[in-house]
């Protein structure tokens, strides 16, 4: 139980331990360059902007797909109107009560 | 007495904003805009971009707050964009959309304590201000953990003292006056010096005014009349900061050189030190400082608000779901998310930090426009009657989405490195929801407040 309990907080420290690392690494990594435009003019750099453009795809693809089929499949099977319950093969749900 | 009764007695006690509140409530979290952050857009771009900028955002939070009234005033359940998300996107939607809140939130509350922390450095040179940063966020933590029901009130009156500062610095420079004013706007105002791309640079620090405002949907559920109050009270809330920032780009730039301004911590304060005036330069001071601390309080209770009704519905460990016994405040959200914010104001990195609580809520608002789309086609107003239904749909969503992504274009221009890291972090923080959390989202328990309130949606 202690274990459980231990290895569930240590899961949650993981996601905003990375996201400390990943955000804290590029803010270091363009510490002073984020100042006024290099020359008094900006150009529009085609490998950073690819850079954007594919994790933007990546990920809002990843999300919202893999969302949307969770969400979609439970309206499908889900009937409305009655007190019915979802079968408990469709629940797959795991106790967790800390 | 029934139960039904009881809590239709209940629900009618409950609901007693109006539009006033509603205004209150939006500026009130937003105000510190005026104070720091949005002066970065005039280094991006010039202070022509930044009066531009600050008229066109205002545009893309007007088609926000249009669709997210739309949406909330039929929500069986408070929450805000989460409740929309969960509704209709799902569970990962929902996470993500969450977590967003808690980063945009956890960032800005950083960035307040940042701000303290220089402006006390600013009164003299010698001090240390990271003790001062962690001791404004410790108390404040600490009064959210007695609850939320005095901040709110004691906000609305820092936020009434903050806005009166603002005037007195616009009177003080005598702008009304053609031979006494201290107003020098000329030279500021005559180009673009980025060019059209600067003016996108700029337009990302141009939401800082803004950014907030639609937390007003928040408070949905407690309205008299959420058709009337919710529209009434949000948009006099986008008039109100659009004068407000018109006011402080005005008294700012006509005040100080566009380099000093560009990269001053605090604007205002700065404004006021150039009049010369100490009446003003106390005033102003006193602004800034209860401003940022007003905008921390209100961070803290709505990042761990967030963080404690994911957890409620499984999408975290429901231990941080638990409500204090006295205070009735989710302490233990208040308490984990603490150190986050400190770490980040640690950086020291004010515009960074700044940068990812804008990206974060840009992100919210390009997903709200999905779930704007998903939630007409899901519930047409034929099948669902609204109190409040948008106009000129599908506009809203397209001029709203045309500018978030014109916004994120112009934030890649400078924070291209920042950006592919924060889309890392979501994409990873996704991967780790649906290996880690999923299995453990009760479908109809996450889904039954919805399905009462609406029933089968006519397209999925």
């Amino acid at each position: 139980m202690m274990k459980d309990k231990f290895l569930t907080i240590c899961d949650v420290l993981f996601v905003l331990v990375l996201c400390f690392a990943i955000l804290l690494v590029s803010m270091l990594l363009t510490k002073g360059s984020s100042q006024e435009p290099a020359g008094g003019t900006y150009t529009v750099s085609p490998v950073h902007l690819a850079a954007v453009l594919v994790s933007m795809a990546v990920y809002f693809g990843y999300m919202l797909k893999r969302s949307l089929k969770w969400l979609n499949s439970y309206m499908q099977n889900h009937n409305y109107g009655e007190d019915r319950t979802i079968p408990e093969e469709d629940c797959e749900h795991v106790d967790n009560n800390l | 007495m029934t139960a039904n009764q009881s809590n239709k007695e209940e629900n009618t006690s409950s609901r007693i904003l109006g539009p006033a509140h509603i205004w209150a409530l939006g500026v009130g979290i937003v105000l510190v805009g005026e104070f720091m952050g949005w002066n970065n857009s005039i280094l991006r771009g010039g202070s022509l971009s930044a009066l531009s900028g600050l008229w066109i955002i205002a545009v893309m939070y007007i088609c926000l707050i249009m669709m997210t009234t739309e949406m909330a005033s039929v929500m069986p359940e408070a929450g805000g964009h989460y409740t929309m998300a969960k509704y209709t996107l799902g569970p990962l939607g929902a996470f993500n959309v969450g977590l967003m809140l808690v980063f945009e939130y956890a960032m800005l509350e950083a960035a307040d304590a940042l701000v303290v922390g220089q402006i006390l450095k600013a009164i003299n040179p010698g001090f240390t201000p990271l003790p001062y940063i962690i001791l404004a966020l410790l108390l404040l933590s600490y009064v959210n953990y007695k609850g939320a029901k005095a901040t709110f009130t004691l906000n609305l009156i820092i936020t009434a003292i903050a806005f009166v500062s603002i005037m007195i610095l616009l009177f003080s420079t005598h702008f009304y006056d053609p031979q006494a004013t201290l107003i020098h706007l000329e030279s500021f105002t005559n180009e673009l010096p980025y060019g059209y791309l600067g003016l996108l640079a700029a337009m990302q620090f141009c939401c800082w005014f803004y950014l907030g405002i639609e937390g007003t949907a928040l408070a949905a559920d407690e309205c008299r009349s959420p058709a009337r109050a919710l529209p009434v009270g949000a948009f006099l809330g986008i008039a109100t900061l659009l004068i407000g920032g018109t006011v402080t780009w005005f008294v700012c730039t006509g005040l100080l050189p566009e380099s000093k301004l560009g990269g001053s911590v605090y604007p205002i304060f700065d404004a006021a030190l150039a009049t010369g005036k100490l009446f003003v330069i106390v005033s102003a001071f006193t602004g800034t400082i209860l401003a940022c601390l007003a905008s921390a309080n209100g961070c803290i209770n709505d990042a761990s608000r967030a963080w404690s009704a994911m957890s409620k519905d499984m999408l975290l460990p429901d231990y941080f779901g638990k409500m204090h016994p006295k205070f009735g405040s989710p302490y233990r959200s208040i308490l984990f998310l603490l150190p986050i914010s400190i770490a980040f104001a640690f950086t020291g990195m004010l515009d960074q930090v700044v940068t990812f609580s804008i990206f974060s809520a840009l992100l919210v608002y390009l997903l709200t426009c999905i779930m704007m789309v998903r939630f007409r086609r899901m519930y047409p107003p034929k099948t669902l009657k609204r109190p409040y239904k948008a106009s000129f749909y599908p506009l809203p969503v397209f001029i709203c989405g045309i500018l978030v992504l014109c916004v994120l274009f112009g934030m890649q221009l400078t924070y291209s490195v920042n950006m592919a890291a924060g889309f890392l972090f979501y994409f990873l923080a996704s991967i780790w929801f649906c290996r880690r959390r999923l299995p453990f989202v009760r479908k109809d328990e996450f889904m039954k407040k919805g399905n009462q309130a609406f029933g089968r949606p006519g397209q999925i």
